[in-house]
């Protein structure tokens, strides 16, 4: 009986000393299997460095992850979070909850793209460590476009609408999207709306300091608009979710598909070489070209019990050869410059390729504008797509949803 | 002797489940009507009534922005289509317990296969009626190509729709496993009837519709309250299914009042706005029901 009773004491104790000095405790919404097998890895190294740092992970789904952020972030924070950049970022920034670490930047900052620190500086602060982002783009297949008689990807708008019309007449859906969940249709708005005015015209947008009622917008629609009219996309859109869609490419029911990099490691063994990629065509030539590609980011909550074991990790994270090892096993892109990257996947070196002529990069609607916006947005987007004569009724219940969050 | 008197007792044997009930389902309604007159953003600290903390705003200024919404009134008129759609499945079920309350040995397995969707969760059922309405793939567009319905270079395309025609697919696949379920509730109701009333009635020249309308329906009442009140709240309560199928879409056609709740509080992160539409679903659901006990008791009276 005794033995068992100091064996319960010596439990407890274990128990009530995992959140000790020299501990690190992460917070983490990576729960995809692949992520978190490299993530482990990551940590593993990180402990060989620090062996005097105790790290424990805990790992939440995607979606369990954003809303009980909001619980433990303001009351009882980790050491660290993840999270994304950009607006949903400056959200926590705004209330005071995260830790400034230009500490930690210094020194490094020479390592990463101007894009990329525009996306983790708030108000002349550092707050965020970025690990990996990814590009998006047109995944297409080369097979029918062949069969079509197109030669080479287009590069501007006028070849990107002549394709679409050679599909339509081969009776070949030229673009396949399934919006059952709203997102994918964001990318669209995102995209066509930086092409026509701009990276920084389109931040204004997603920050609320612009009305979705003026004519840049208006606009940005009409192009919208017209796409959709010509039969551009496939007309089960609105049922299907973006999984469902990417089987139309796959079967070659559907020869475009503007998608993230993450589409790449579903597409079947069979039709492998089939599939290239190209970027979204130049609409107006003024413009700097901006890219959709969203940065997965490391930050310290402003409560965290130990600052300085959680600024060593984020050091070790900004790292060339941590950020190279941990996206080379996810397929992902290292945010780190001086890394080097793998270059056996070609559609890693596409996008790549890509980014390295983007002068800035969005976060992606959902994450770049407020999350209510967003949400109207999304919505208004999907009736754009089933039902495309009504601009702008759908433009007015955006701009209803900013004008109410904004007033606050 | 008596150690305590019948009352006191009763209270020591209730107090274990009161104050689970208490803690699970009274203290959230309550709260729920507390978090609906403030403004809670689910991350700043414990809240206040909003005519607290702004004085010039009302502390019902939920609820006016919520009758305000279309949104609202979308999901509201979403949740009446559900309330005499979904109705239907207490017919589906009275019918089936009547066909299936005879001894045969065909009876049993066909009860048992009609029984099955209402094992499955209702997150299965929605997945399985989504692949069957899926345009292109699906089973309805397949069927309708075979009969040569539907061009072969056209889709079924229902769930694409914008407007009330979504709803349609939704509310035919909750009523699959809801009709089961009110079927095992008449069958239970008609195995408890007792069998000389039948026989008398029978003797006394009744045919077989006048057996049904005057002595078996009657006697079912019992059933049929309990059938009705948990299909008045099946409707009321739509959630799973449209979230699973539609997640609301295509731009919010088939929304319903419990999902819109959802999306406010865990998507927008507005908890108050959010506990502003649970209070107001949680009044039609109290307002349906206890009209309709009502109006029960009144015919028994």
């Amino acid at each position: 009986m005794s033995t068992f009773k100091a064996k319960t004491w010596a439990f407890i104790l274990f128990l009530s000393s995992t959140a000790n000095a020299g501990d690190l405790i992460i917070n983490s919404m990576h729960s995809d299997p692949d992520v978190k097998k490299a993530f482990a890895q990551l940590l593993e190294d990180f402990k060989k460095e620090n062996s005097d740092i105790k790290v424990v992970l805990n790992t939440t789904s995607h979606e369990a992850y954003k809303v009980q952020i909001r619980t433990w972030l303001p009351n009882k924070a980790p050491d660290i979070a993840t999270w994304f950049a950009g607006n949903r970022a400056r959200y926590f920034i705004d209330k005071g909850l995260v830790e400034p670490i230009d500490d930690v930047w210094t020194g490094i900052d020479k390592q990463f793209s101007d894009s990329i620190k525009d996306v983790v500086t708030f108000n002349g602060k550092k707050y965020l460590m970025p690990l990996s982002y990814y590009n998006w783009g047109f995944y297409y297949r080369k097979d029918i476009f062949e069969k079509v008689g197109v030669k080479t990807p287009p590069k501007t708008w006028a070849e990107f609408t002549a394709i679409i019309e050679k599909l339509n007449k081969a009776s070949i859906s030229p673009i396949a999207i399934g919006i059952k969940d709203g997102w994918p249709a964001a990318a669209w708005f995102d995209y066509l709306n930086m092409r026509i005015h701009g990276y920084k015209f389109h931040m204004s947008l997603m920050a609320g300091t612009e009305s979705y009622l003026g004519p840049k917008v208006k606009k940005t629609f009409e192009v919208w608009q017209s796409l959709i009219k010509s039969n551009a996309f496939n007309k089960s859109a609105a049922a299907i979710s973006w999984q469902e869609a990417s089987a139309l490419l796959w079967q070659g029911k559907a020869a475009m598909y503007l998608m993230g990099n993450f589409i790449t490691t579903q597409i079947p063994k069979n039709i492998d070489d089939q599939i290239g990629f190209f970027p979204f065509p130049t609409l107006n030539p003024e413009v700097p070209n901006a890219e959709v590609a969203p940065v997965d980011v490391y930050f310290i909550p402003a409560k965290a019990a130990h600052k300085a074991e959680a600024k060593k990790f984020l050091a070790f994270l900004a790292k060339p050869e941590t950020q190279q090892k941990f996206n080379q096993s996810v397929k992902l892109m290292p945010t780190n410059s001086t890394s080097k990257t793998d270059g056996g996947d070609r559609f890693l070196k596409a996008g790549i390729e890509t980014l390295s002529h983007a002068k800035n990069v969005s976060q992606f609607f959902d994450r770049d504008a407020d999350p209510e916006v967003a949400k109207a947005g999304m919505d208004s987007f999907v009736e754009l797509m089933a039902r495309p004569d009504d601009i702008d009724t759908i433009a007015k219940k955006i701009e209803a949803v900013r004008l109410r969050v904004y007033k606050k | 002797m008596k150690l305590f008197d019948d009352s006191k007792s009763a209270w020591v044997f209730l107090a274990p489940s009161l104050v689970l009930y208490g803690l699970y389902v009274l203290f959230p309604i309550v709260f729920t009507f507390y978090l609906s007159v403030t403004a809670w953003d689910g991350i700043s600290s414990f809240p206040l009534p909003m005519c607290i903390t702004d004085p010039e705003t009302s502390c019902l200024s939920n609820f006016k922005e919520l009758f305000e919404a279309g949104l609202f009134w979308k999901s509201f008129t979403n949740n009446l289509l559900w309330l005499v759609f979904f109705g239907i499945s207490p017919l589906f079920g009275l019918f089936l317990a009547l066909f299936f309350h005879v001894k045969s040995t065909f009876a049993s397995p066909l009860k048992t296969l009609l029984f099955m969707p209402m094992v499955f969760s209702l997150i299965v059922v929605g997945m399985i009626w989504s692949w069957f309405l899926q345009p292109g793939f699906g089973l309805v567009d397949t069927v309708l190509h075979f009969l040569k319905v539907l061009p072969p270079d056209q889709e079924f395309g229902l769930m694409t729709k914008l407007g009330l025609a979504p709803n349609a697919g939704v509310i035919v696949a909750a009523i699959w496993p809801h009709s089961a379920y009110c079927m095992i509730l008449y069958l239970a109701g008609l195995s408890n009837l007792p069998k000389n009333v039948f026989e008398a009635a029978l003797i006394d020249g009744a045919n077989r519709w006048q057996l049904l309308w005057h002595v078996i329906l009657p006697m079912l009442k019992p059933a049929t309250i309990i059938v009705v009140i948990v299909t008045m709240i099946g409707a009321l309560r739509a959630f799973d299914i449209v979230a699973i199928m539609t997640n609301g879409g295509p731009a919010n056609s088939t929304n319903t009042l419990a999902l819109y709740m959802y999306q406010e509080t865990f998507i927008n992160f507005r908890y108050g706005y959010g506990a502003s539409i649970a209070v107001v679903l949680f009044m039609i659901s109290v307002g349906l029901i206890v009209a309709y006990l009502r109006q029960i008791k009144k015919e028994e009276a």
